[in-house]
């Protein structure tokens, strides 16, 4: 049942700065005095998080809107 | 064919965890604080569910903490995980317990899953000892002219008897019980939408698995006139001269 977070296209991304291919992660994201642990494309190296367009109009938008409350 | 029922379902789990219900055991805390259960105090779980908070009360509370459910399948999961937890299959209607013989009793988003509420209320009373404390945690409609058609939609959980604030404090009290206190913790329900957010994909996708027979775009419109939120209430069995 779980919706996979990390979609395989995410893996093809590369960090700019570490020359390293993104990889799917624990991380915590926080929000409204909320937190939140899901799966991320993540840099091994210096740690930067990538949200896509996707993720971010989807369900990071449905959650910021449940979190306040509209 | 057994009708579906989510709060049995390892999905359900995988959000919630063990205690299968919004915030896990932050209310549980909050409720032996505020009524000042002490440790070898004896209470009773109605709805234990897996047994997580049975386990909790004994573990952290240091309460004697005994276990009912109607659910067979979650008795025979919690037996598993918490083998030395007392355990035991039971209605709320009908507790298989001596009058007058406990501390506290917790009922923790179970009331509204319940068929008649009143019912089990006055068998708490029943079972508790003067004064004693009833700790309810539950959904509540914060705009109650929502709640008669959430009630006739056919949804097997917990959302159908969702009632107002006045109408659960009212039942309460008709049954035995004088009012401590009522907190509003919707953030825990709000938190745990999110965390079905991004464990289902969205809250629609979320609604067609827990309300298979329902149509989704009525339940939501529904929901959207209920306003549901969450609440800890606490209250003691009305003692001595008032029984």
């Amino acid at each position: 049942m779980k919706n996979q977070t990390v979609k395989p296209e995410d893996l093809k991304w590369r960090c700019h700065k570490c020359h390293m291919n993104l990889v799917a992660d624990k991380v915590t994201v926080a929000y409204l005095g909320n937190r939140f642990v899901t799966d991320l494309p993540k840099c091994p190296g210096c740690g930067k998080v990538y949200i896509s367009e996707d993720l971010a109009t989807g369900k990071i938008a449905e959650v910021e809107q449940l979190l306040e409350d509209k | 064919m057994e009708a579906f029922r989510p709060y049995e379902s390892p999905e359900l789990r995988a959000v919630t965890g063990r205690t299968l219900r919004p915030g896990g055991f932050t209310l549980t805390g909050r409720a032996v604080e505020v009524c000042h259960l002490m440790s070898g105090a004896t209470v009773l779980d109605m709805g234990c569910g897996l047994g997580a908070t049975v386990n909790r009360l004994e573990t952290t509370h240091g309460l004697n903490a005994l276990g009912l459910d109607a659910s067979r399948h979650l008795l025979h999961d919690g037996k598993m995980i918490y083998p030395s937890a007392s355990l035991m299959a039971g209605l709320a209607q009908q507790l298989p317990v001596k009058e007058k013989s406990l501390d506290g009793v917790f009922c923790e988003c179970v009331l509204s899953l319940l068929d008649n509420p009143g019912l089990a209320l006055s068998e708490f009373a029943r079972i508790l000892k003067p004064e004693g404390w009833l700790v309810i945690t539950d959904l509540y409609a914060k705009r109650p002219e929502g709640v008669f058609t959430l009630q006739h939609l056919p949804v097997n959980s917990c959302l159908k008897g969702t009632k107002s604030r006045q109408e659960i404090v009212r039942t309460v009290k008709e049954n035995g019980f004088e009012l401590f206190l009522w907190e509003d913790h919707s953030q825990l329900l709000k938190q745990m939408a999110a965390e079905i957010v991004f464990e289902f994909g969205s809250m629609h996708e979320f609604w067609k698995f827990f309300a298979p027979y329902c149509e989704v775009t009525d339940l939501e419109c529904s929901l959207g006139q209920v306003r549901p939120g969450y609440y800890l209430m606490a209250a003691r069995k009305k003692g001595g001269l008032n029984e």
